[in-house]
């Protein structure tokens, strides 16, 4: 009858006050119950608190309430130091990662040849391809080396060394309507598919040739 | 080897040189799924092999009126004559696809270093994903080519010779 009628008076400044000194544990519940009891509502509480001490001093003879207070302070500080390291750590990465990943999407923006297979109405593409470069940098790859036989070995079947496939932008003038030729040819023909890559009216002449 | 001097290929024109050591073997479909993911324009045309007959300017002319006649899903190749219809079609005939159209050419036939075969396949791979949907245009003037491997001797190889593909 006394509980429910303090709860009934009292129950905001009973949350407050778990709120703001919200490290007790759960073992020390009877001093959290005394200390609330002597600040607000003290006469009400007062029969429940010793109850409930004296029903714990029975339980644990031996703990004391200083020392408890102690125990408790200790772990605070410590506690506070690991949460306050655990915040620097995500403030720091939520600021750098951004910024690395932002750096190499100027970089490609600025250098938009380093990546043929990009379209250039996908502006995320870049976003995303900007933040793989960093990942690979942070890998120990080097991404003007690396980037682009990681891409082939996507799309082809071919093992392609950077060496062997390199491509030649000779013109970048075209017109998206025109049409592109792709030539496959020897190199026996290739005096032959060379005039006839000229010959092509096209915006765009792609030719194949093997080296024999 | 070195690309062909700049001067070689007139200004409006872009071109993708890939020359390759033969130890790498003959892969022509491979290659044209490549050069086809590094083209700008939205229509590609595929040659795989280059045909004497077939001059640049009449056939770029056969293809771009196709762009205007038939949509994008819908690859056109081209055949010597207008009773070819459906596959299979004449060897080596040039089709035109949609850059981003799902279907690539297949690459399973290329063991055979047979170029003919590798793109009978690739027209076949067409022909079967469009459910027969290729537009074939018929070219004026006929071109004459031999494909190098028959059909008879590539079942023969995979052990297949009653199996009609």
């Amino acid at each position: 009858m006394v509980s429910s009628g303090s709860l009934d008076d009292s129950p905001p400044l009973t949350l407050s006050a778990l709120s703001t000194s919200g490290s007790f544990s759960l073992s020390s519940s009877g001093s959290l119950q005394t200390r609330l009891s002597s600040f607000n509502s003290e006469q009400r509480l007062r029969s429940l608190p010793s109850v409930t001490d004296d029903l714990e001093k029975q339980a644990n003879p031996n703990t004391d309430d200083e020392v408890d207070g102690d125990d408790d302070n200790r772990q605070i500080v410590v506690e506070n130091r690991f949460w306050w390291l655990v915040r620097a750590f995500v403030w720091f990465s939520a600021l750098f990662f951004p910024i690395s990943a932002l750096g190499d999407y100027g970089f490609l923006l600025r250098h938009p040849s380093v990546d043929p297979f990009s379209g250039d109405n996908e502006p995320g593409l870049h976003l995303v391809r900007g933040i793989e470069f960093q990942l690979m940098g942070w890998l120990g790859y080097s991404p003007s080396l690396w980037e682009n036989e990681r891409l082939l070995s996507k799309i082809t079947t071919l093992d392609l060394q950077p060496s062997r496939f390199r491509y030649s932008i000779f013109d970048g003038f075209y017109n998206s309507h025109d049409l592109t030729a792709c030539v496959w040819s020897n190199l026996a023909d290739s005096n032959s598919s060379l005039e006839w890559v000229q010959e092509w009216p096209g915006g765009l002449g792609a030719k194949r040739s093997q080296l024999i | 080897m070195e690309a062909p001097l700049n001067n070689t290929l007139p200004k409006p024109r872009i071109s993708y040189l890939v020359y390759l050591k033969s130890s790498t073997g003959e892969h022509p479909n491979a290659y044209l799924n490549l050069a086809r993911l590094v083209s700008q324009t939205h229509h590609v045309i595929l040659f795989p092999k280059l045909l004497p007959d077939l001059r640049p300017a009449i056939t770029f002319s056969h293809f771009h009126n196709a762009t205007h006649l038939h949509s994008r899903n819908t690859p056109v190749v081209l055949t010597t004559n207008r009773k070819i219809s459906g596959f299979p079609f004449s060897p080596f005939s040039p089709l035109m696809v949609h850059r981003d159209d799902p279907t690539w050419c297949d690459e399973r036939f290329d063991f055979l270093d047979s170029p003919s075969v590798a793109w009978e396949e690739c027209l076949w791979q067409f022909w079967i994903t469009k459910h027969g949907g290729l537009q074939p245009i018929a070219s004026k003037g006929p071109w004459k080519v031999v494909a190098d491997v028959n059909r008879t001797t590539v079942r023969r190889a995979l052990g297949c010779q009653n199996i009609p593909f």
